[in-house]
């Protein structure tokens, strides 16, 4: 079994807090190194470099590999960390579900939402930039069929994302979702199993969602209030 | 065993991934061709086996399989392929995933970008074309290129492995199709060029086979030779 785990992160990442609450729930031993995005220190440290030249988080590093995209990050830790099965079932066709999941993530859950989130709040905040309305409408379109897609069809007959039991795919997914609440957006309204999964997995995480989300009722607290 | 069968039109870039990792294997199957320029793709009959509207699917028996990457992961372990497709080892299947993951957001989404705006948008739906969408899609694929070239490629003969995998095959048939507008990604990538004639090599005949579609689908078309660095 590999060792010595290195997790370097920032919980205001969206991917970053997934694999956060993978090792917590998991309660796996490493050691985490918090490189701040939104400061910019991330681009300074050399060991991020050493791991993931386009230096974007989360990235880990053990005995047996260094390694970044939470997706296979989120897979490794699973697999070789032998987690409860539930996580990353080895069943054949219930792997294959959760894999479904995470391959549609990219272009549709991560990209219609950090495409949202960038173009609101990322932007203005920190690069001067004004809001264009109708791009901003295409924006919330793109994110809407996505929650759509994801309350008709990887919820459609499970408690969770293609499965009865929460899993990784959970994990990215609540993520993107979660980070929306710092731009005053909630996917559940309208979305009824959505909003039942949802809870179902702040219930299940308990703590361990609260706490990587502190940082992000932090940003909502700001945004709110300025 | 019976025949898995297979949603697809060979113009798609992961659907030739498939196609070419189920030849290469020798999985039977039934080839079930989804007319895209017939919109078939969002007729009742296929959304009732994905419900995405997108292709490629499979169905084993009654369990439908959709998204290219989730389903090459089914069938190299349904049909134990051997190992090199989808390694069993933890660290050398992350090292398969990272590259299968970081696809979507860099190589795919800057070839495809590429590839939509210079030809399917005026070539097919004859609307203007969006020159700032094509600049973002070149700046991406290029950077896509570079990060390829300098960290997947290096000191490996295939990404992140000795032997192919299922990366080296959605890597390809993405370049595959920008080739058709003249784009060479090996022209000053040494890597990547030594790379793409490996892989080609070991699939083979299956290749040409598997790019006949998307050939004479674009030779029907006026195509020019898009400028790219």
């Amino acid at each position: 079994m590999a060792s010595n785990l290195i997790f370097y992160y920032d919980a205001i990442s969206q991917p970053c807090r997934s694999v956060l609450m993978l090792l917590n729930m998991a309660k796996i031993s490493y050691e985490g190194k918090i490189l701040p995005l939104f400061t910019g220190e991330y681009r300074k440290s050399a060991e991020l470099a050493a791991i993931n030249p386009q230096r974007y988080l989360p990235v880990i590093k053990d005995s047996n590999v260094q390694l970044f995209e939470s997706d296979a990050i989120l897979k490794y830790v699973a697999d070789q960390y032998k987690v409860a099965n539930h996580w990353y079932p080895t069943d054949l066709a219930k792997r294959a579900r959760i894999n479904e999941y995470m391959s549609w993530h990219h272009s549709n859950t991560r990209q219609s939402c950090i495409g949202l989130f960038r173009m609101v709040y990322l932007a203005p905040k920190f690069f001067n930039k004004t809001v264009d309305e109708k791009q901003r409408q295409e924006a919330l379109d793109k994110l809407n069929k996505t929650a759509d897609f994801i309350e008709s069809y990887f919820l459609k007959d499970t408690q969770y994302i293609n499965s009865d039991n929460i899993s990784i795919a959970d994990l990215l997914a609540v993520c993107e979702f979660s980070q929306l609440i710092i731009v005053n957006y909630d996917v559940t309204q309208g979305r009824p199993k959505t909003a039942k999964w949802m809870q179902n997995i702040k219930s299940t995480l308990g703590n361990v969602y609260e706490e990587a989300h502190e940082i992000v009722y932090k940003y909502q607290k700001e945004a709110a209030n300025a | 065993m019976s025949k898995i069968d297979f949603y697809s039109h060979l113009a798609s870039q992961p659907c030739r991934a498939v196609q070419i990792f189920l030849k290469m294997n020798n999985i039977p199957h039934e080839y079930h061709l989804i007319d895209l320029p017939k919109e078939e793709q969002t007729s009742e009959a296929y959304l009732k086996i994905n419900p995405f509207g997108k292709v490629p699917a499979i169905k084993d028996g009654d369990f439908c399989v959709i998204e290219s990457m989730a389903i090459l992961q089914y069938l190299a372990a349904k049909f134990s392929t051997p190992d090199h497709w989808y390694p069993k080892d933890a660290a050398a299947r992350a090292k398969i995933n990272e590259y299968l993951n970081w696809h979507h957001s860099n190589t795919r989404e800057g070839a495809t970008g590429v590839f939509f705006n210079a030809v399917i948008l005026p070539k097919i739906r004859h609307q203007p074309r969006n020159e700032e969408a094509i600049t973002t899609a070149k700046t991406k694929l290029s950077a896509a290129l570079d990060m390829i070239e300098n960290y997947f490629l290096e000191g490996h003969s295939f990404i992140s492995s000795n032997d192919i995998s299922i990366a080296d095959l959605f890597a390809l048939c993405e370049f595959s199709q920008i080739e058709r507008i003249g784009i060479d990604v090996g022209k000053k990538r040494p890597n990547i060029k030594a790379w793409r004639e490996r892989v080609i090599a070991k699939i083979g005949s299956h290749y040409d086979e598997v790019h006949e579609t998307i050939i004479s689908f674009t030779k029907r078309i006026d195509l020019s030779t898009e400028p790219f660095e």
